[in-house]
């Protein structure tokens, strides 16, 4: 997601004094980085929209704390998961096991909530992906989204999960390396 | 390096940043060694499939829910810029009138007065000898005055047009 820094700076003071049609063309604006990290965390359709509603609140509660000194869209990556891992805990759901493990369905998850357009556009391979993420722990899809989807690095994910960097970076590697050892033998089946 | 090979730890971590902290050697390695470069191809297949959009989506009307649950915030009569002005004026006109109607205000006159004559005769003739200076330095300083205010124009217009060549160029 490239940020043109004059535009944004623009927005993001506007918002900070209060502007109410700015913070509209915000929300607008990255909508859907935030449902990519909930719909990643949270499975249950009515959580997901109380839950990018509540964070979207916290933003504008907190964006006159917002300095300048990180890009936004890793701030509002920090603020979205951090919401989503209180909400998991406060619903006693795991975070660190796969989701066949800890013997939750996949109900409500992205098939359901994908635009059209999008399921259209979308092949098996990529159905399969988005399958297989869905497995994994809460934690190492989190990461995996703040990292792919929110561009942050390391250190930034680190701050915001208060986690370690190299614990980061283990538990990228180990996410991606289950998904290839998983999504390899259905490549090999397509091929 | 794993049996003389890129480890998928290494792959990942030159994709992630680009450098590899284990030193040049090792991504040499990738120029020459065609099962690692392919194996470095899987990973940037995966790592474009991870980045592309989900396209998980929120429902239409989610900005006009999120706006709705603000609340609108009214400033308080007394906390509008233009009323406190009002109120900064009242106030001191009631206490300058205050201040005729109830206190004797001929001492302070008088005192006002005293101090204006003191100044008078200490500065009046302080004032005629400053503007015979000035009138001297103004005979013999002109030519540096034509100067100074020459630079002074060009630096004006300099600043003009800069201003206009870079409101051009955006």
């Amino acid at each position: 997601m490239n940020e043109p820094v004059d535009e944004t700076g623009l927005l993001v003071g506007r918002v900070q004094a209060g502007d109410r049609q700015a913070f509209r063309v915000f929300i607008e604006k990255y909508k859907r980085l935030v449902a990519a990290i909930v719909f990643r965390m949270v499975y249950n359709a009515a959580d997901r929209e109380e839950l990018s509603q509540e964070i979207f609140l916290k933003i504008f509660e907190n964006i006159k704390d917002f300095q300048g000194s990180a890009k936004i869209s890793s701030w509002i990556g920090r603020i979205a998961s951090n919401t989503c891992i209180n909400h998991l805990r406060k619903k006693r759901l795991p975070l660190f096991a796969d989701v066949s493990a800890a013997g939750q369905t996949l109900e409500n998850v992205a098939g359901d909530s994908l635009t059209p357009e999008c399921l259209n556009e979308q092949d098996d391979s990529h159905r399969n992906l988005q399958r297989e993420i869905n497995r994994l722990p809460a934690h190492h899809r989190l990461i995996l989204t703040l990292f792919h989807f929110s561009e942050m690095n390391y250190d930034e994910i680190g701050k915001a999960l208060k986690l370690p960097a190299g614990t980061v970076k283990s538990h990228l590697f180990r996410a991606r390396q289950k998904l290839r050892e998983r999504l390899l033998p259905a490549a090999r089946e397509e091929a | 390096m794993k049996n003389g090979h890129l480890t998928d730890e290494q792959l990942q971590e030159i994709l992630d940043t680009g450098i590899l902290h284990s030193g040049p050697i090792l991504p040499m390695h990738l120029g020459t060694c065609a099962s690692c470069q392919k194996r470095l191809e899987a990973f940037q297949q995966l790592y474009a499939a991870l980045a592309t959009d989900p396209g998980f989506a929120l429902a239409p009307t989610f900005a006009d829910s999120v706006l709705d649950r603000i609340p609108t915030f009214r400033p308080l009569f007394w906390q509008q810029p233009a009323a406190k002005i009002a109120l900064a004026i009242t106030a001191s006109a009631i206490t300058l009138a205050g201040l005729l109607i109830f206190v004797n205000m001929r001492p302070l006159a008088n005192g006002a007065l005293q101090v204006f004559e003191i100044f008078k005769t200490a500065f009046f003739p302080l004032a005629a000898q400053m503007k015979q200076l000035f009138l001297w330095m103004g005979g013999n300083a002109k030519p540096f005055l034509y100067g100074g205010f020459g630079l002074f124009s060009a630096f004006i217009v300099e600043r003009i047009l800069l201003r206009q060549n870079v409101r051009h160029s955006h």
